[in-house]
């Protein structure tokens, strides 16, 4: 007895392999792509679990774009740094 | 008629093919007493009135006492019942079964409870207790417990162990010979001449007359062997008594395959098979002793059940003990829920994937024994659920004093040395009882449990993922970060934060919040999160190694904590985690714990390992003839199966790799595939060393060339 | 589908046990699109996520409908049992899933389970005056306990067979 609904993890394995007709279809280094988007949202499983979601890959799309957005502003801070350190050089140039 | 008062222990209770109960006890002047003793039990039946009535009548004349009387349901409240009395208690199972058959409509009650069960239940006196008792020579005229089963220092009976084991496994090779050790003394027999075996053994049992018998291969092997050849002779202590064999079988449970082999039970003294007694290897002497003194289950029981046996026992003692029915069989039926609810629900504890990586001054919190500790705090119990005034339900009731007397013996090793004798035995003992504790939640939702339901299952795991969702935030409130949850435990750390003082105030918080005792296991000097293997970018919950700051390891989900690992590979591991150990940061050590590799797969190379350190173990998942493909389990199973020896699905079997397949048997050097273990060594050193390797020196971990 | 054909009384589908769920999340959504339906499952079979995606794709109306769909789940032979006898002869329609799977149990002997799978029957009987039952039936696995399945197919007034899978290559459709 106790659980009969599958876990969250299990649940992710199943929609990973309904897209299959879709990654296939998709050039090499895009499927590589979605198999980085797709990772991603397992870094978040306990969350995407505890949202409790009838359609638990709905939860799985805000996890990713939250590691989207986590890839975005660990870039811009980069970019900020870098740009930081062209201006320095540029002024010390002058 | 000589009256004759003793002091002593309750050592086991059994009834006799007539049906009487006899009470084994040892008396404090060394004397072993098995003494009849008139103990009726009764079972009790409700339902239609009209069914009842006729049931009354069929029991007429057939020796058991019938009588009218209101006793409480847990879950239908006072229920008019047909009680059942019979003066044997050895004759109540059948005459329950006869009635059942008759009468499939009624409600049995009672029906089936262990007769230790209703023994310790009704007399309270512990199995092992101390007790006073008084006989005429022939019977047990009347018992007193000196002692409960909640004893912190329980005092224990002297007993004269036997210890017998054969020669080889009699699954891969026949014994040629039984070494018998008994006190200091230890002698050898071969099986041939049989006639000298036999003398020997029979006048070793009259002479040394030990209270347990410890075997390797005993349920299998030894006593099949014994009544085969040699029907006369008798290892009972009761000679009345012939040895009681149960059949070997293959279950499903836990979600796995188990393989329970046959089982030979003694009467008067006690028979434990080492390789057939599932925690005795664990727990010992000391703690089978415990769990019987708890549970009420005899001690060959014990040790050869699951600890869910035990938990159940427990409730039945609970039960018995404030006069509510026992159902012969589980009737809930789950109350109705939407599709949205079961899916909020039905889920299991909190896992919150752990960053992956390498992480200095980790502190692990663990919640002390979290989901019977819910279960009490909380009052979850069959009868409760949806109550907030109910009084304590009765599974929180069984757990209240195994929860106290746990954490009080895990206390107690606390204060001593490590050097004090009384550790082992404390430790066996709580580790006994920390068994029960792990398999009661599962229980709650077993679906035979009489006292289990799977909603109140469902409410644990619900209250503990909130539970860890507060720590969580009490965590990051102060300042830490959740490195990793799972189901009971967090990792957390804080810059600047490096010894237990500057975590015990998150202890304190947290065990405040919840209501929770939560204890720190200790400060890693540094812990790896290891990834999936299929992709490194998914965390894996539960796999990591690290070290503690007083050095010690501690790992979980790597080869080496697999019962499939062969010695070698083990060893390996254990080898590089040592020699990471050794430094701040395991990183520092990479090109060290390398090296060390290579020469580990040199040595294969070289054939220089001992055969017995590749032998590989692997549980069988499915009867051999259910393999399709002929994976190396599969192959296992067909060898042995063509030596003659029967294969079940749960079993374990042993096996070598080597150039042709497998090999059931050791196989020379030359037959070894010593390019696979070295494969295996590989691939068990990637899994720790592939994440500390520096980034400029990422290379794919390779079979070193043989110089 | 089979909605059309069926009236009332018990409708029994016969079928492979592995597509039992897939059959029961057709039967729900059509069911839970016209109302409140109740399902006991007795062999584990009801796929809750795969329930969901399938009310998603006919509806956005999900919570609304998931609300609609009400699971008792039963683990023995007892609690099967347990569950018809405590269910109140309501209007809505009752699916019942795999109820055999835990009679075939190697631990419950032919009699009980003969006498409770009468039982169960004689609350079917009972439930099928109010609303529509449907029965989705697995093949029986052992021949031994054969009967239980012929008990229940005897019981029905509407009787379906699902068509075995077809192991041969199939064109697919041109649209």
């Amino acid at each position: 007895m106790g659980r009969t609904v599958p876990t969250i993890t299990s649940q992710l394995n199943e929609t990973e392999a309904m897209l299959q007709g879709f990654r296939r279809a998709l050039r090499r280094g895009d499927q590589a792509l979605l198999d980085g988007l797709l990772a991603s949202a397992r870094r978040h499983l306990a969350a995407i679990s505890a949202s409790g979601a009838l359609l638990p890959f709905e939860a799985a799309l805000l996890a990713m774009l939250m590691e989207q957005a986590r890839q975005i502003t660990a870039l811009e801070e980069e970019v900020h740094i870098l740009r930081e350190e062209l201006i320095r050089l540029r002024d010390g140039q002058d | 008629m000589v009256k004759i008062e003793r002091t002593g222990w309750l050592m086991d209770v059994y009834t006799r093919p007539q049906g009487e109960l006899v009470c084994w006890l040892l008396s404090e002047d060394g004397q072993r007493w098995l003494l009849p003793f008139d103990f009726p039990a009764t079972f009790y039946a409700a339902g239609n009135p009209g069914v009842l009535r006729q049931a009354w009548r069929f029991l007429q004349g057939r020796g058991v006492r019938c009588s009218r009387q209101v006793r409480h349901d847990l879950f239908q409240g006072e229920r008019v019942v047909l009680a059942v009395t019979v003066d044997l208690p050895g004759r109540l199972p059948e005459t329950c079964r006869r009635l059942a058959q008759a009468f499939p409509a009624l409600d049995y009650y009672d029906a089936d409870l262990p007769l230790s069960v209703r023994f310790v239940s009704r007399t309270q006196l512990p199995l092992l207790g101390r007790c006073r008792f008084e006989t005429d020579g022939q019977r047990l005229l009347d018992v007193q417990p000196l002692e409960s089963a909640w004893e912190m220092q329980p005092s224990l009976p002297p007993l004269r162990v036997m210890e017998i084991e054969c020669d080889a496994d009699p699954a891969l090779h026949p014994p040629q010979a039984v070494t018998v050790r008994c006190g200091k003394r230890c002698y050898r027999f071969t099986l041939q001449p049989l006639r000298a075996l036999l003398v020997n053994l029979q006048a070793l049992l009259s002479m040394y007359d030990p209270d347990v018998i410890l075997t390797r291969y005993g349920d299998t092997w030894l006593f099949p062997f014994l009544s085969e050849q040699a029907a006369s002779l008798n290892p009972n202590r009761d000679e009345r008594m012939q040895v009681e064999f149960r059949r070997e079988r293959s279950l499903f449970a836990y979600g796995q395959v188990l393989y329970r082999g046959a089982q030979a039970l003694l009467f008067g003294r006690w028979h434990i098979d080492r390789c057939n007694a599932a925690l005795f290897a664990e727990i010992g002497l000391s703690g089978a002793l415990e769990m019987a003194r708890v549970t009420g289950l005899g001690v060959q029981e014990v040790v050869r059940k699951s600890p869910g046996a035990g938990i159940t026992a427990m409730q039945m003692q609970t039960a018995l003990r404030d006069g509510v029915l026992v159902p012969a069989v589980k009737q809930q039926a789950e109350a109705s829920r939407t599709l949205d609810s079961l899916i909020r629900y039905d889920r299991g504890g909190m896992v919150y994937q752990p960053l992956v990586g390498v992480h200095r001054h980790v502190a692990e919190l663990d919640f002390a024994s979290m989901y019977p500790a819910i279960m009490v705090r909380y009052n979850i119990s069959p009868e409760t659920l949806n109550r907030n005034d109910a009084p304590a339900g009765l599974i929180p009731r069984t757990l209240q004093p195994l929860l106290v007397k746990r954490l009080a013996l895990k206390h107690c090793l606390h204060t001593l040395d490590r050097r004090d004798s009384r550790v082992n035995d404390l430790k066996a003992r709580q580790t006994a009882l920390k068994w029960l504790l792990v398999v009661c939640f599962g229980y709650l939702g077993y679906k035979n449990a009489r006292f289990g339901r799977v909603e109140s299952h469902e409410a644990v795991t619900a209250i503990s993922r909130e539970l860890l969702l507060q720590a969580k935030e009490s965590a990051e409130e102060m300042g830490f970060s959740v490195l990793h949850m799972y189901v009971d435990s967090l990792f957390v750390k804080r810059e600047g934060a490096e010894g237990e003082a500057d975590f015990l105030p998150l202890v304190e918080q947290i065990q405040q919040q919840t209501g929770i005792g939560v204890s720190l296991e200790g400060v890693y000097r540094w812990v790896v999160f290891l990834p999936a293997r299929r992709d490194r970018r998914i965390p894996v919950a539960n796999r990591y190694f690290g070290v503690f700051e007083d050095g010690t390891l501690k790992y979980r989900g790597i080869a080496l904590r697999r019962h499939d690992t062969c010695p070698y590979v083990a060893h390996t591991q254990l080898e590089i985690l040592g020699c990471l150990a050794q430094a701040d940061d395991p990183r520092e050590r990479w090109g060290e714990a390398w090296a060390l590799v290579q020469q580990r797969v040199r040595s294969l190379q070289r054939r220089q390992a001992a055969v017995e350190s590749l032998q590989m173990a692997v549980k069988l998942s499915r009867d051999p003839q259910a393999f399709r493909r002929p994976s190396a389990a599969a192959q296992a199973a067909r060898q042995l199966q063509a030596q003659g020896l029967a294969v079940r699905a749960g079993m374990r079997l042993f096996f070598w790799f080597t150039r042709r397949g497998v090999s059931v048997t050791p196989p020379s050097a030359a037959e070894v595939d010593w390019d696979r273990y070295a494969r295996l060594v590989l691939q068990a050193a990637a899994e720790i060393l592939d994440l500390l390797q520096p980034a400029y020196e990422v290379r794919q971990l390779h079979l070193p060339v043989c110089r | 589908m089979l909605l059309p054909s069926v009236s009332g009384g018990l409708c029994v589908v016969v079928g492979e046990r592995p597509s039992m769920g897939d059959t029961a999340t057709r039967l729900l959504v059509e069911l839970a699109l016209r109302g409140t339906v109740l399902v006991m499952d007795g062999g584990n079979r009801l796929q809750a996520y795969p329930l969901a995606r399938a009310l998603r794709q006919r509806t956005t109306r999900i919570h609304l409908l998931s609300q609609r769909v009400l699971v008792r789940r039963a683990f023995t032979a007892y609690q099967m049992l347990a569950l018809l006898e405590s269910a109140p002869g309501a209007a809505s329609p009752l699916v019942i899933v795999d109820p055999l799977a835990t009679f075939y149990d190697e631990t419950l002997a032919p009699a009980p389970a003969r006498w409770l799978a009468q039982r169960c029957l004689q609350e079917v009987e009972r439930l099928k005056q109010a609303a529509p039952v449907f029965i989705l039936l697995g093949r029986c696995p052992s021949p031994e306990r054969r009967f239980l399945h012929d008990m229940v197919c005897q019981k029905a007034d509407t009787l379906f067979f699902e068509a075995e899978e077809s192991s041969g290559a199939v064109q697919p459709p041109l649209f």
